[in-house]
């Protein structure tokens, strides 16, 4: 074919030129020219547009990274218990440690311990935020100079090498510690005072001292009892608070509740006669309640010896003392009188308990043998107790020594006598004679930044550790998590240092298998037994121990050698430790700084009480700061008016007034360990008081609780046990007969509900915490407080009734009664309230805007709002958001919350049911507040299950609903309060 | 019917001073057409600070979160609620001027009903920021209106009264609006015909929709007038009986209470004529308008705050008898709180400046004291504020368990929004003198003795 061209490119096949020809259109409106058509511009430009318009709502991203390996025994969303032992005080209660993805989230009691059997208390619940705590020592620390704070971070291997030398140069080396009742610690501290030569000094702040000595005055026996309250009818406490800071206060309202218990069964409960110089939660829970003075409880000692030895029991020598003194009250004699009648029907199952006060529990031993409660009530051989072991007797020797120069390298184990030992003991200036002061401990407190060394501690959910806090009553503490900082426990340190070669998880096994193991009567190989006290936490080596009981010992002190001769005139102060703080070791725990106290209500302060009458007599109003001279001294703190105080007694809490407290603790109150009285050699925490005077300054005092009364409104309903015997509605006659309009819900399946026992909550606080720790509840600080801002789902109110003089208290829990006609869901208008077809009422934190109107509505005032972010901000940094569950939503700025019944774990119950295609059973479902309660209070389950016990319990004559005559229909059923008096006021 | 009884019973002028139809025009169009006086803008200046300083508290509230104000638990509701039923309260004397007293043919209405509806409208915008910004995520309050949306559709819960308060308050401000809307347009098209300069020409014109003053124009207008009237009636009613809900319907002693609807809509009314009477008497003052508001008005409208605040006093008697004859002791203890307890200042305040202060007004001496009305009719307003203090307030702090009592106190910023709604009302109300006629020309005129129509009214 002929070829034409049109012109030589064409011809000449150029490449151009065919690319040209290819096209259709020489400017095509697909295609244009130029590098950026029209098209590929709106293209872009829109996608530009949408990708602009998108990013700019992106939230801020966090990546999860899954376990590259996953361990074996963690399942993601399933938590793990592990059993240990909790280590926040000497009472080493049995704890389970709940924990997530390898973090510790929860602690609860171990309900396989023979000790707390599941209860826990606040100080034990905290002590979770303690592992978390940012203001945590982190490493090893050295001062620059001595004399400075240790601030200079220091490898371990430099720690070791520098105080070996150290150590091999030292004649004269001591260790302090707290009690501790680790067997395996002590033999390694043992080991380590031989080779040494370190003496072992141990010294509690608050101790038992007097106790023990008593003991060995009056048997000749140095031992710390085991008390069973849960065989006393009639319980005499004089200045002793076991139900909340006495040696082992979980353990003995275990013991004591079950004592208070009613049924149809047990138709009687034990009587409890308090005499005490602070109102305690023991004195709120007394039939029977003497406000003393704190010096006085020893001749309420003697006269209850002698109204004894009027009935006939033999008082011995000391008769003709017990003869000698008399008390000028007429109502405290009259008190006296009836526990002494009350104890002559109880003998040898009674108890008398005392302070920590020589004299006094020289007579208190006596009146416990001639009731022949000694060996029964009193157990001094089987189990008798390794709680409490600490002096402050040998802690002032070991100052003296100091002083002297006799002791040249020092290493101290948590204890703090920088702050607790009054300045008068010179514990500052004996310290700067030691050459060597190695401090170990998790906080850098008041006696860390006078060391040299500050060695940061494992927390004990970190490490591996035993106790034996009663003879023959072993536990295991178990690490739940690796240790977030660079930490080293005491142990390790002692074994590095004493140059062993194998680690100190070996040692304890090695103890155990020597000394523990053969004990086993059960026939399985060492490896078996320590799988099994690992996974229950525990091993009893006597069986039966709650029935063992030895014969009584012969008493043989002389009273008169221990009393002085004049009682006191004049005020006293009263020093006493509070349930939160303890001896102030916990001050940088926030959830304790803000649990109110169940007697004052008052958060984040300490404040001297005095009585109604001489309040009013020094014209003192709650805040109002007094001073208080005592001695050479001045207290200046504020006041505060508490019901059924001695006129001459005004009380101050120990514990606070940290100066290196952490950032939460510092500066928070007074610090009352100054101005205990220092005088023998021995510390006792009281003092005389030369004159009180008002300095016209006020303070606030923080407390959720302005009202302190009921107003005779049928809130609390009482009876004595007498009239229950014969009624047991007694107190409980006013019901209503209520209509409604509503169609009643219907509950096909399950209905949760709840009941608590007034009769048994001492009002210790335990279920505040434990809530919190479940709940992820944040903190709010004193200013909210005082605001009336708390935001505890579950409140324990105290009420008072009788004269301020000698009122009578009540504690009743509250919480969201989960109503079924619920007030609050039918006025929230975003229907952010729910009832749930299991009875619940459910808050819907996505959907509340937070008109508060549920609030209003609500007449137990159970909902809390969150007024402020209170769980985003500053507050909350690092690594104390770990602590929060991660199966309860937290929540942001103003939504409403409260109280879901655990909800979560309801679920979790229910999933577990459903995998195994069974229904939930009774008793699976534990509330966080219930599974803490020491008291057994709290009673929660499915009350449609006729058997369960929850169904049984709401059907008790005691039953009631708290204000019954709403119609709202609460799914919380309390149970009257019962006395065991025979007035009622 | 003037036929037979005008001999005998001659009214009072309602317009006094001899004015001319065409003086009616040039006197209330005056302030819209010079420059503003040193006075106004003093007084503006005033309004709009304290506009900014609430604009500023509700931002810090809405930056940090409501904890900056005084509300806690028990009391959730505080400043902002009181202000919210304070300002509805106030909202109510316009509609009840315009529509009620329109229906009843009370003449002496024209003269002051443009601006008490202007303070309606002001003071329901004024409420209606309270609702929004009281809630904890105010950026999620659009949530309280029905709407078809993606969450489900989720919906509002039609039990609550604070949802009929949304489609209560929505409603009245929407009518008051459209009502007031409509009745300005014949002096809107007056004001265009007068203006001078073009951009006023035009604006005016958009205003007044076309408005040529026919024949066809004006009987469409009056018809539509009274049809709105006729809407508005019962709004004036349903209004603050439906606030009053907010507090009967929930289950707190003093708040749960059947008395409530009636007594807050007097309550609402006698606060309402309140500040009308404040307005209006420095109205005339700055405006010079004394021969169109005259005392005779004054009068009347003092008469109804003697009326409705002795219906409020009864009110108050009879809580009080209730409270003690049902034997209901939540009820009893708060009650007595209420006139002994911690807040017992607000309580004496209120029946004081309610109850006690408006008697005078039984004296026509007083009735007809432009001071005295003056003094009393802030009186009134404080006593009404106090009012709501008392309801909201002593209830929540006291109710049923004395365990969570707890004594409110209004922090800086409760006052600053407080005051920050004084500033919004002012500012709108001082912008409206300026930009529209503070009186209803063409009705004013109507009212007139040589224009006065035989049939009476419109």
């Amino acid at each position: 074919m002929k070829k034409y061209w049109a012109s030589l490119e064409e011809l000449n096949n150029d490449p151009k030129f065919v690319e040209q020809a290819e096209k259709e259109f020489l400017s095509s409106p697909l295609v244009e020219e130029g590098d950026f058509g029209r098209r590929d511009f709106m293209k872009l430009m829109a996608a530009t547009g949408a990708l602009a318009s998108t990013a700019c709502f992106q939230k801020p991203m966090h990546k999860i990274m899954p376990y590259v390996n996953q361990p074996e025994e963690v399942t993601f969303g399933v938590a793990n218990y592990y059993a240990s032992t909790c280590g926040e005080c000497a009472a080493s209660c049995g704890t389970l440690v709940k924990t997530r993805e390898g973090r510790p989230i929860k602690l609860e009691g171990n309900p396989d311990h023979p000790m707390n059997k599941g209860g826990l208390c606040s100080k034990g619940q905290a002590s979770l935020l303690g592992l978390y705590d940012p203001d945590r020592l982190r490493s090893a620390l050295k001062t620059q100079k001595r004399g400075e704070a240790p601030s200079v971070k220091v490898s371990w291997e430099d720690v070791d090498k520098e105080i070996l030398v150290k150590l091999k140069k030292s004649k004269s080396a001591r260790i302090l510690t707290k009690t501790i009742n680790s067997p395996s610690l002590l033999k390694l501290l043992k080991e380590f005072g031989s080779k040494f030569e370190a003496k072992h000094v141990v010294y509690d702040a608050v101790n038992a001292e007097n106790i023990i000595e008593a003991q060995y005055l009056s048997y000749g026996q140095k031992v710390l009892p085991q008390y069973r309250f849960d065989k006393a009818e009639t319980i005499v406490s004089i200045d002793a608070d076991f139900l909340g800071t006495w040696i082992s206060p979980v353990e003995f309202t275990k013991q004591f509740s079950k004592t208070r218990k009613l049924s149809a069964k047990k138709k009687n409960m034990s009587e409890l006669f308090v005499f005490e110089s602070m109102m305690t939660v023991t004195g709120a829970n007394a039939d029977v309640r003497g406000g003393i003075k704190p010096s006085q409880a020893v001749y309420v000692a003697m006269a209850i010896a002698n109204e004894l030895q009027k009935k006939g029991l033999n008082a011995g020598a000391n008769s003709e003392t017990y003869k000698k003194y008399s008390l000028a009250d007429e109502a405290l004699n009259k008190k006296i009188k009836s526990a002494a009648a009350s104890l002559y029907n109880a003998q040898g199952k009674s108890l008398v308990v005392g302070g920590n006060d020589l004299a006094l529990q020289i007579v208190v031993n006596q009146i416990n043998s001639m009731l022949k409660n000694d060996g029964v009530t009193v157990d001094y051989s089987v189990s008798k107790s390794h709680q409490l072991q600490g002096s402050s007797k040998e802690m002032l020797e070991l100052v003296k020594e100091m002083a002297q120069g006799k002791v040249d390298t020092l290493i101290i184990y948590k204890a703090n006598p920088a702050y607790t030992l009054p300045k008068s003991a010179g514990f500052e200036e004996a310290l700067k004679k030691v050459e060597n002061v190695i401090y170990v401990g998790t906080s850098l407190n008041e006696t860390a930044v006078l060391s040299e060394y500050a060695l940061g501690d494992h927390h004990s959910l970190e490490a591996w550790g035993d106790a034996e806090p009663k003879e023959n009553l072993f536990s295991l503490q178990q690490p739940t998590i690796r240790p977030l900082f660079e930490t080293r426990s005491l142990a390790e340190t002692l074994m590095i240092w004493l140059g062993k070669e194998d680690d100190w998880h070996s040692y304890i096994q090695k103890y155990w298998n020597e000394n523990i193991y053969k004990r086993h009567s059960l026939k399985s190989s060492f490896t078996q037994f320590w799988e099994t006290s690992l996974r229950d936490g525990v091993f009893e080596a006597v069986r039966n121990r709650a029935q063992e009981t030895s014969s009584g010992r012969t008493f043989r002190a002389s009273v008169a050698n221990y009393i002085s001769n004049k009682a006191h005139q004049g005020m006293e102060v009263s020093f006493y430790e509070t349930l939160a703080l303890g001896d102030g070791e916990l001050a940088n725990n926030p959830w304790l700084q803000e649990v109110p106290d169940p007697i004052t209500r008052i958060t984040w302060d300490n404040y001297a009480s005095f009585s109604t009458n001489t309040a009013k007599k020094l014209g003192i109003q709650n805040g109002d700061i007094v001073k208080i001279k005592i001695k050479d001294q001045v207290l200046e703190i504020p006041g505060h008016v508490q019901p059924g105080l001695h006129d001459d007694t005004i009380a101050v809490a120990l514990g606070y007034g940290r100066s290196y407290g952490g950032s939460v603790g510092t500066g928070i109150g007074k610090n009352a360990f100054m101005y205990a009285q220092f005088n023998n050699n021995n510390v006792s925490y009281l003092g005389f008081v030369d004159e009180v005077k008002k300095t016209g300054e006020k303070y606030i005092l923080a407390s959720p609780q302005m009202a302190q009364s009921l107003l005779g409104r049928p809130i609390v309903k009482e009876a004595t046990l007498s009239q229950w015997q014969k009624d047991p509605a007694s107190g409980n006659k006013e019901h209503h007969n209520l209509i409604t309009l509503w169609t009643p819900h219907k509950y096909e399946g399950y209905r949760w509900a709840m009941a608590i026992d007034l009769n048994s909550c001492t009002g210790c606080n335990a279920c505040v915490v434990a809530c919190q720790s479940e709940n992820n509840i944040p903190v709010v600080g004193k200013d909210a407080v005082n605001r009336s801002r708390i935001m505890h789902w579950i409140r324990i109110d105290r009420y008072y009734t009788g004269t301020p003089e000698d009122p009578q208290v009540v504690h009743q829990p509250m919480l969201c009664q989960h109503c079924e006609n619920a007030p609050c869901e039918t006025v929230c208008p975003v229907i952010a309230t729910m009832h749930s077809d299991e009875g619940l009422n459910s808050q819907i934190y996505n959907r509340c805007v937070g008109t508060r109107y549920c609030a209003n509505n609500c007449p137990y005032k159970v909902r809390r709002f969150n007024w402020f972010d209170y769980n985003y901000g500053g507050q909350n940094k690092y690594p104390k958001t770990l602590a929060q569950n991660p199966e309860v939503t937290v929540r942001s700025r103003g939504v409403m919350e409260k109280c879901t019944f655990c909800v979560q774990r309801i679920q979790d119950a229910k999933n577990t049911a459903k995998s195994l295609e069974r229904p939930v059973k009774d008793g699976e479902v534990k509330t966080a507040c219930q599974q803490s309660c020491p008291a057994d209070a709290i009673v929660f389950g499915n009350i449609n299950d006729a058997d369960s016990e929850i169904s049984k319990t709401v059907k008790n004559e005691r039953g009631y609903h708290v204000l019954e005559e709403l119609n709202v229909k609460p799914s919380v059923t309390y149970l009257t309060k019962i006395r065991n008096v025979e007035y009622n006021s | 019917m003037s036929l037979t009884t005008g001999a005998v019973l001659e009214r009072e002028p309602l317009v006094t001073g001899g004015k001319s139809i065409s003086d009616v025009n040039d006197d209330i169009a005056k302030p819209l057409e010079s420059f503003p006086t040193k006075k106004w803008y003093i007084a503006f200046g005033v309004a709009l600070s304290a506009l900014g300083f609430g604009g500023i508290a509700i931002l810090w509230s809405i930056l940090n979160g409501l904890g900056i104000m005084g509300i806690q638990s028990p009391v959730g509701w505080g400043v902002f609620i009181i202000n919210f039923v304070f300002w509805i309260g106030i909202g109510h004397a316009g509609t009840l001027i315009s529509a009620i007293l329109f229906l009843f043919r009370q003449k002496w209405r024209t003269a002051v009903n443009r601006s008490a509806e202007a303070m309606t409208i002001f003071a329901v915008m004024t409420a209606g920021i309270f609702p929004l910004i009281h809630v904890g995520r105010p950026w999620l309050a659009f949530w309280l209106f029905p709407y078809p949306n993606t969450r489900g559709p989720l919906w509002v819960n039609f039990r609550s009264p604070l949802l009929w308060d949304v489609f209560a308050v929505s409603t009245y401000l929407t009518i008051s609006a459209v009502f007031w809307y409509v009745g300005l347009l014949p002096d809107l098209a007056s004001i265009r015909d007068r203006a001078k300069n073009k951009i006023r020409k035009f604006a005016y014109n958009i205003l007044s929709m076309g408005w040529t003053g026919s024949n066809r124009n004006w009987s469409h207008y009056e018809i539509a007038y009274l049809i709105l009237a006729g809407l508005s009636t019962p709004l004036v009613l349903s209004v603050h009986t439906i606030v009053s809900f907010d507090f009967a319907v929930s289950l707190l002693p003093g708040w749960h209470t059947t008395i409530f609807p009636p007594y807050f809509v007097a309550g609402a009314i006698f606060s309402g004529f309140a500040m009308v009477v404040t307005l209006l008497v420095i109205a005339r003052e700055t405006f010079n308008l004394q021969n169109y508001i005259t005392v005779n008005h004054l009068e009347n409208m003092n008469k109804i705050i003697l009326l409705t605040g002795s219906l409020v006093g009864y009110a108050y008697a009879s809580e009080f008898f209730m409270a003690w004859y049902s034997g209901n002791e939540y009820e009893r203890y708060i009650f007595i709180q209420r006139a002994m307890g911690p807040y017992a200042w607000s309580y004496w305040t209120m029946i004081s400046c309610n109850v006690l202060w408006p008697q005078l007004f039984w004296f026509k001496k007083f009735r007809r004291n432009i001071k005295v009305m003056f003094v009393i009719s802030i009186l009134v307003n404080i006593g009404m504020w106090y009012e709501r203090f008392v309801i909201v307030v002593t209830s929540l702090a006291q109710d049923f368990l004395p365990s969570s009592w707890a004594i409110y106190k209004p922090t800086f910023w409760d006052w600053g929004v407080t005051i920050g709604s004084f500033g919004l009302f002012f500012t709108l109300f001082l912008l409206f003198c300026r930009l529209l006629p503070v009186i209803a020309m063409s009705e004013v005129k109507g009212v007139m003795a040589h224009g006065e129509h035989k049939k009476g009214g419109h």
